[in-house]
């Protein structure tokens, strides 16, 4: 018995390492945050959600893409959020993006989509 | 051969539990309110945006911050690019999506390729604190190219490591595949041989501090968990490791931690 006790108490040693630096576990297809977040309908005070087809990266930033200030006014001093250990360099003058207000998610995975589609 | 049976019940359950924790299950309930999430997913897309980051690196906390080995202070990274995003109702909208190599859930040995959104990324995040490096202008161009080109694609090692070796080819991580493409950026090279010859001389992976005895018990028990690339004390790509690397080179033009303040 006391080398099981000995065995347990190693095996419990192993426990942490899944703690190491790379969790790379993908929450995007997960059936309860599609059905907690409703795509397409809003979460409570009006953060509107929405799913995704495709996404293309935006490779030449034009006027088009500059939000004239309005994400600017954004900053991580806001009283609701902290940031550390800023580094900054050439930070400054650098032209703002637009992000949209809209909150995306991936879909669901195919089996989930296949489910609820049947349901 | 009663307690040897008990025993290993009692590892499997542990081990399962262990697995819970990191998220692995197919169905995981959030820590956090989903609108707090959005919330703090949309702060951390203006935060780069304010500061014109067309690309930049981006990290979570998916464990306990307590429960982290010493000089790892986030446990998935990956990188953002600004897009225009298309809807499934048809709209266009702008935000960043997020290129990451996730495991596999019924294979945590195996990786794949995926792309989401901020919401997404942090879902199961144990903190809602985000780690933020924002490159040069020069390597965020080439990185949307790289990406945009589907090259990256190429750099992706299917066989995962949670303590993968960046040095070498033979297993890889999301900190890894980051780490890769950036140098791909920097090297303007897929050449997988060559990525891995100038990681070698120039990055500084960080060292794992753990017990040998705690890393030799994970390897044995659990397959994600691999030990023969290294020789000696296992090192690895962090977060933290990365932004030194580029800070080190001068190709970094902000970094910060963004947190949610208690």
């Amino acid at each position: 018995m006391k080398r099981i006790n000995t065995l347990l108490m190693l095996a419990l040693l192993t426990s942490p390492i899944a703690a190491c630096a790379s969790e790379s576990v993908n929450h995007s297809g997960q059936a309860s945050k599609h059905s907690v977040m409703a795509v397409g309908h809003s979460l409570h005070s009006g953060v509107k959600v929405a799913s995704t087809a495709v996404a293309a990266p935006v490779a030449i930033v034009g006027s088009a893409s500059v939000a004239a200030g309005s994400v600017l006014t954004e900053s991580a001093k806001s009283i609701s959020y902290k940031s550390h250990g800023v580094k900054s360099k050439k930070a400054k003058g650098k032209a703002a993006l637009e992000v949209s207000e809209t909150t995306v998610t991936v879909g669901p995975t195919p089996n989930q989509a296949i489910q609820r589609s049947s349901q | 051969m009663v307690p040897y049976r008990m025993f290993f019940s009692l590892l499997f359950i542990m081990l399962c539990s262990s697995y819970a924790v990191a998220g692995s299950r197919a169905d995981v309930v959030a820590k956090y309110e989903p609108k707090r999430i959005a919330q703090f997913a949309k702060r951390v897309e203006k935060y780069a945006a304010a500061r014109g980051a067309r690309a930049f690196i981006i990290a979570r906390l998916g464990r306990p911050e307590d429960e982290l080995p010493k000089g790892v202070r986030y446990t998935h990274t990956a990188v953002a690019i600004y897009s225009n995003i298309k809807l499934s109702n048809g709209e266009e909208v702008k935000g960043y999506a997020i290129h990451n190599l996730y495991q596999l859930p019924t294979q945590p040995e195996r990786s794949y390729l995926l792309t989401d959104y901020p919401m997404d990324f942090f879902w199961g995040a144990q903190e809602l604190k985000a780690g933020i490096v924002i490159p040069s202008e020069e390597i965020q161009s080439r990185l949307i190219d790289l990406i945009d080109s589907g090259a990256s694609k190429s750099l992706h090692n299917p066989k995962y490591s949670l303590i993968s070796n960046p040095l070498t080819q033979q297993y890889q991580n999301c900190t890894e595949y980051t780490l890769d493409l950036l140098n791909a950026a920097i090297y303007q090279t897929t050449d997988i041989d060559q990525l891995k010859a100038n990681t070698s001389a120039y990055f500084e992976p960080q060292k794992l501090r753990m017990s040998r005895l705690k890393i030799s018990l994970g390897a044995l028990f659990r397959k994600e968990i691999v030990t023969k690339d290294h020789n000696g004390r296992p090192r690895m790509a962090t977060f933290g490791s990365i932004e030194r690397y580029l800070q080190r080179y001068d190709l970094v033009q902000h970094s910060t931690t963004l947190q949610e303040s208690a």
